[in-house]
């Protein structure tokens, strides 16, 4: 989260705001009355109802419903208040009875996956754009697969010119494998070298026996065979930033259906 | 490797290879230069590879309009010249005519409600017209898409409510605008049959430079309809009584650098960086003396100072801006010798008066005070830190008034900006996410509603133009015949031609050539909508943002 006005600032001290009345108020009913938890309750479902309301804002892109970076900014505050509401409303980390628990656990994959998606958008971004390679993510598939028409070319090509076949076997016992698909994905994810330090110790295992003629083929497979790299840390990095949204909806909305039985079932107790 | 000593052969491209009206006769020639317009001009004063004859024959055309059509309209860019060879034409003097009668669309706003209604508005298959509005347009088509026009339904009663002037035959217009690369600034249309010569700006500048009648009529023309104007614009001048200000449009020189179709070969080339100031025209170099301060009119110029092996640029200058004003002040202060210090190039074209210094000693330097800030003490900052500049001068965003810059330290690639556009324009995005790059910057291929907009220069209809209001630079959809001509001439590839289907979403086809119609589309920063452009809004990450490169600091505005 890249917010770095003042409005930012203010939406979390808010949140912290928010969550000392309801504390106190929560304080205040149990002293008085006994059962606290239907404060915390109430506030807990006020907070899932707004952060499920950060997906339909999205598609409301052709009003003017406030900036999404707001959006975003609250969605966030509101989360880290959910949370600790909820451990507030449980009072403690891991409640009694089965439902409750798998109630509990959604809210903690929940969590967990939305603090994941803001570390992604943290770090992938650099490392990305430092790649000095852009390509769209849609666009990936149809440039691996051009990627690897044009080494297939290249081989063939630098079997006509030299008449022998070092760089075609090398081609297909090593460099096939790498431009089949996306390799090296949670390598490139976690932020290691692997791939360029499988692809250069194999081009490394191929030089000496490279001729005169064949020594501008094999440049030019090294060529492709580095960009494909590059586009194999966008396929990893763009693929998670992308990703990460498919646990986190769905388990949202499994937990704000399960927040909905569990506010129902209180309610007919209490009645 | 063996290399083959064969070579493929071809004769080296020449001007006139492509004339302006390919249906330009001999006999038309001889007819035109009986013409007094050019019967007196004299030919020896023409060099032996630009003569009168091939002009004519090159760079102009003959053009018969049919009563009520529209010749030029105001606010339009254009790039050629019109001399009236038979019957008449009107200029629309006040009121304006209507946008919609002269083929532009008319943005209503939409209210909240109504932008709201597109959540299910919106056609499962994206780009769905209504046929039946272009039933409704005064668009007379012909043979070539290029010669369709927009006509003016009852012409009596456009001459009845408005001022109009009749021209006649032997006038000339629409000459100003052509070499200065500035606004029409009148509608005119034919108000019988006509027959007027179109000639091109390239045949227009050559007439300008070799024939001193012409030249006389275009100078004295701007001098007395523009020039003064223009100089009272100008922040130097901004004191001056009416009286000097007529004595320095008097002695104030014309001058044209470069190309006025730079977009040509800008997109040509692969590799603009191989080009850079090497192949700019010079309009002032460094240590020479200044006979005078230049003011950009129109287009776009480099200030440069030789750094190592290279020329290190130190800014850029557009309409407006002045050159060689500094050194001419402190000379005349007494404070310095008055060489120039910095290189004046033109980047792809550009338009310069050039005010005596004589002129500015007498008038404008006795009125003023504290010398200003020279140019070359922009030679101090940091070499890396010109490197933004420089990218930004090379792929010329300099010429952007709403750049889509993308911050790519903080897009995360989700997309919502693309989804945000799309959803508003009937199911397709009007930009693509993607473009030049320097370091984490991203220039999307988005129109930039540029200062210099050529894609509007030869459109037939006038379809593609400018929002009088805001600037923006629209298409009007109804009006859009898809000739494709803008997406041709915009050197940044942000106009698109999209197959378009009716009401029951079926793609829709020419009959007679069975292939689809098409309409020009591009981003028109959200006309019409309320909130403004709806990808700026949808970024979560503030990481976009339409940025005027000629702003202080266009980068700023997403640190």
């Amino acid at each position: 989260m890249r917010t770095r006005s003042q409005g930012g600032f203010a939406i979390w001290l808010l949140a912290a705001a928010v969550f000392g009345v309801v504390a106190w108020q929560e304080t205040l009913v149990w002293r008085n009355l006994g059962e606290a938890a239907l404060v915390s309750g109430y506030a807990l479902l006020g907070a899932m109802a707004f952060l499920a309301i950060y997906n339909w804002r999205k598609r409301l892109s052709m009003v003017p419903v406030g900036a999404a970076s707001g959006w975003f900014v609250l969605h966030t505050a509101v989360g880290i208040l959910a949370l600790a509401l909820f451990w507030l409303h449980i009072g403690g980390v891991w409640p009694q009875g089965g439902y409750e628990r798998l109630l509990t656990l959604l809210v903690y994959l929940v969590t967990a996956t939305g603090l994941l998606g803001l570390l992604f958008q943290q770090v992938y971004p650099r490392r990305l754009y430092q790649s000095g390679f852009e390509i769209i993510y849609e666009r990936i598939p149809a440039e691996v697969a051009r990627l690897r028409e044009a080494a297939t070319q290249e081989t063939l090509a630098a079997a006509e010119a030299s008449g022998n076949d070092t760089l075609a076997t090398y081609y297909r016992d090593s460099l096939h494998w790498y431009f089949t698909r996306p390799r090296f994905f949670w390598s490139h994810a976690l932020g290691g070298r692997k791939a360029q330090h499988w692809l250069e110790g194999h081009l490394a295992s191929v030089d000496r026996y490279v001729g005169d003629a064949d020594r501008p083929h094999l440049d030019r497979l090294a060529e492709l065979a580095r960009r494909k790299t590059l586009v194999d840390l966008h396929y990893a990095c763009q693929g998670l930033l992308k990703w990460w949204l498919f646990l986190h909806v769905p388990l949202a909305v499994g937990m704000v259906v399960l927040a909905l039985w569990h506010w129902l079932i209180v309610h007919i107790y209490l009645l | 490797m063996a290399r083959s000593a064969e070579v493929a052969t071809l004769d080296r491209p020449q001007r006139w290879d492509q004339p302006f009206g390919p249906d330009m006769t001999d006999d038309d020639v001889d007819r035109l230069l009986t013409r007094p317009e050019f019967a007196s001009v004299d030919r020896d004063r023409f060099p032996p590879r630009l003569p009168l004859e091939g002009i004519l024959r090159n760079d102009a055309r003959i053009v018969r309009f049919e009563p009520g059509d529209i010749v030029i309209r105001q606010g339009d860019y254009g790039s050629s010249a019109f001399l009236i060879l038979d019957g008449s034409v009107r200029v629309v003097l006040k009121p304006d005519l209507p946008a919609d009668q002269l083929g532009r669309q008319h943005t209503a706003r939409r209210g909240f409600l109504a932008a709201l209604a597109q959540l299910w508005t919106n056609r499962w298959v994206p780009e769905v017209r209504d046929t039946a509005r272009y039933a409704q347009q005064s668009l007379r088509s012909a043979a070539d898409a290029a010669d369709a026009r927009v006509f003016l339904q009852d012409v009596p009663r456009v001459i009845e409510g408005h001022k109009t002037a009749q021209m006649q035959s032997g006038d000339l217009f629409g000459e100003l605008a052509a070499l200065g690369r500035t606004p029409r600034a009148a509608s005119i249309f034919a108000d019988g049959a006509a027959e007027l010569l179109e000639i091109r700006w390239q045949g227009l500048r050559e007439l300008w430079k070799f024939d001193p009648e012409w030249r006389r009529q275009i100078e004295e023309d701007y001098r007395e309809r523009g020039l003064a104007a223009h100089l009272r614009a100008t922040e130097l001048f901004r004191g001056l009584d009416l009286d000097t200000i007529g004595e320095i449009a008097r002695q104030t020189l014309f001058e044209t650098y470069g190309q006025f179709d730079w977009h040509v070969d800008f997109k040509k080339l692969s590799d603009r960086r191989s080009g850079g100031i090497a192949g700019e025209p010079v309009v002032a170099r460094r240590g020479d003396y200044p006979d005078g301060v230049l003011l950009i009119r129109a287009g776009f110029a480099r200030v440069s100072v030789e750094h190592g092996r290279g020329q290190r640029t130190l800014t850029y200058l557009g309409a407006g801006d002045l050159y060689g004003f500094d050194e001419l002040y402190a000379a005349w202060r007494g404070e310095e010798t008055g060489e120039l210090e910095t290189t004046l190039t033109a980047l792809g074209y550009v338009d310069v008066l050039r005010i005596p210094a004589p002129v500015m000693e007498e008038h404008v330097f006795p009125k003023l005070g504290a010398a200003r800030t020279p140019l070359a003490e922009l030679a101090a900052a940091k070499v890396a830190d010109d490197r933004i500049l420089d990218w930004a001068v090379e792929e010329r965003f300099i010429n952007a008034t709403k750049a889509m810059l993308i911050d790519l330290d903080r897009c995360v690639r989700c997309d919502d900006c693309v989804r945000a556009c799309a959803s508003t324009h009937g199911g397709n995005p009007r930009f693509i996410r993607h473009g030049q790059t320097f370091d984490h910057w991203m220039v999307a291929n988005a129109c930039m509603h540029c200062t210099d907009p050529v894609c509007m220069i030869g459109c037939p209809t006038g379809a593609i133009h400018r929002e009088p209001a805001s600037g923006t630079v629209v298409i009007n959809d109804d009006t859009c015949i898809g000739c494709g001509t803008c997406a041709d001439s915009c050197p940044y590839e942000n106009i698109r031609l999209v197959p378009i289907r009716d009401k029951a979403a079926k793609p829709l086809v020419d009959p007679s050539t069975q292939r689809p119609i098409v309409k020009a589309t591009k981003c028109d920063l959200c006309v019409g909508n309320p909130g403004g452009p709806a990808c700026v809004r949808a970024c979560p990450h503030d990481a976009l943002k339409r940025v005027d490169f000629r702003s202080a600091d266009p980068f700023g505005a997403l640190l």
